[in-house]
């Protein structure tokens, strides 16, 4: 056979071998196209429910009351459905209907979240169940653990905040706390919460403190000043600081004042974190058995600490 | 010699296609690709812009439409703008009456759009208000009318160039 011809007879059957293949891979860029400006007017109608979230708690001082928190994140939810809508270039839809595509919207907040889900109906007459997405009630972060008689409610919250609530039947003994969980640590060379100072075993807490040390790094107080203090340059050449302006813009003079203030929220924050820890894991929860000690008591061993020394 | 007439002539139309219209087709595509992605990077600009400083000014819309038509091909833009309606007739024992979300959106399109930025070299927008723009493109492409010629399937009203975006206002303009 010529040349010519095996080059026709290759080119008839590798030309529609050709033309399907690349019109399947331009489905699959396509799909993958598609996929990705669904995420991101998924995620640009996120940020602006977000946006409203923030812009409405942010100019309500009673943000944080639980009535408030519910209009607020239902305003949101308004906001995300006519953000989502509005950018699919249907305007028109409501929000139901934009909500048939949405499975859930979590929102998790300090110390538990709220839940928009598909809820079941009651059903009517026809015996038809319908699902409606409703705002569920508040859930918080909990968890229950039970040794015989002995039982341990606590509260998480995002960071190491607990709440922590002890109930034991056969003594009929009830505790109840809430503070910060840290490592603590009787060893100065060690990761954690170490204090120096006089310990009052009756009353769990600490009477006197001479240092505290937090991963080996000294917390100390911080001497602050919080008022500003004016210098008035006198006649005679020296100089006069006050600290107070009257209303009509004359100097008031008092005594100049450096100090006035001391900055020690580090310093409680580390100490009641200690007595805290201290009653957790001494009163409470060397209550229970090896397993749940394990679990839940707070040591070096079970925090992941970064074992580093600060140098300046 | 009449079968090496037919060979010549089918191998030298393969050729045509092979060499001429497969290539001018997958660049169309792809010239199709490049202004979809510039219109939606000017048109996510312009609301990004509108979002973040309360207002759309004549001087930035002229420069967005500018900015489309160096594609080399012709868009239809609308733009709707959804104001957040304060009633202040609602009843509430709250401190504050009326949040985003919550209230009644009225719309404002196109030429009532167009109108108040002629007139005004602006248009002023608030907090909470929303913006909605949509473009697409009015001529046929390269792209579309070899598609035309080959599929048939391609209508009068279809677009190969569509971009939509939105946004809610995040400050009060002015």
């Amino acid at each position: 056979m010529r040349l010519q011809n095996l080059i026709i007879i290759f080119v008839v059957i590798a030309l529609p071998v050709i033309i399907i293949l690349s019109v399947y891979v331009n489905y699959q860029v396509d799909t993958a196209n598609l996929r990705a400006s669904y995420d991101n007017k998924f995620l640009s109608a996120t940020y602006d429910m977000l946006t409203a979230f923030q812009l409405n708690t942010t100019n309500d001082k009673y943000s944080t009351t639980s009535d408030s928190l519910v209009r607020d994140i239902e305003a949101s939810i308004n906001t995300f459905s006519a953000a989502f809508a509005g950018s699919l270039g249907l305007t028109g839809m409501s929000k139901s209907d934009v909500m048939t595509y949405v499975p859930a919207l979590l929102f998790t907040m300090y110390d538990g979240y709220y839940i928009y889900a598909p809820t079941a109906k009651v059903a009517n007459e026809s015996d038809k169940i319908t699902y409606d997405h409703t705002l569920k009630p508040y859930v918080y972060y909990t968890d229950e653990y039970k040794n015989g008689n002995k039982k341990i409610i606590i509260n998480y919250s995002l960071d190491n905040y607990v709440a922590v609530y002890y109930y034991d039947e056969d003594n009929n003994e009830y505790q109840s706390k809430a503070g910060y969980l840290e490592a603590i640590t009787k060893n100065l060379n060690s990761n954690g919460i170490y204090i120096d100072g006089t310990w009052d075993d009756v009353n769990k807490t600490f009477t006197s403190i001479n240092s505290i040390y937090y991963n080996r790094v000294e917390i100390d107080r911080d001497e602050i000043l919080i008022k500003n203090v004016y210098s008035h340059k006198n006649p005679d050449g020296t100089t006069t600081n006050y600290y107070s302006i009257k209303a009509d813009g004359t100097i008031e003079n008092f005594n100049p004042i450096e100090k006035e203030s001391i900055e020690a929220s580090a310093y409680d924050y580390y100490k009641e974190a200690y007595e805290f820890t201290y009653w957790y894991n001494n009163e409470i929860i060397n209550k229970f058995d090896n397993d749940t000690k394990n679990k839940l008591t707070i040591s070096i061993d079970n925090l992941a600490l970064p074992n580093v020394r600060f140098k300046f | 010699m009449g079968g090496e007439t037919l060979t010549t002539i089918v191998s030298i139309f393969l050729a045509a296609i092979l060499i001429g219209i497969f290539p001018m087709i997958a660049i169309a595509d792809r010239n199709d690709d490049i202004s979809q992605l510039t219109v939606q990077t000017y048109t996510s600009e312009l609301v990004d812009k509108a979002v973040k400083t309360g207002k759309i000014t004549e001087e930035d819309f002229n420069s967005f439409v500018q900015a489309i038509y160096s594609t080399g091909n012709t868009y239809d833009i609308d733009v709707e703008i959804q104001v957040l309606d304060e009633n202040p007739s609602k009843k509430t024992t709250q401190y504050t009456e009326t949040k985003i979300g919550e209230n009644v959106y009225y719309s404002i399109f196109t030429t009532q759009f167009m109108n108040e930025l002629e007139t005004n070299s602006a248009y002023i927008l608030k907090e909470g208000d929303r913006i909605i723009v949509k473009v697409s493109n009015t001529n046929t492409t390269i792209a579309q009318s070899l598609k035309n010629f080959f599929y048939s399937l391609a209508g009068n009203n279809s677009y190969s160039i569509v971009v939509t975006d939105s946004g809610t206002i995040a400050v009060n303009g002015g």
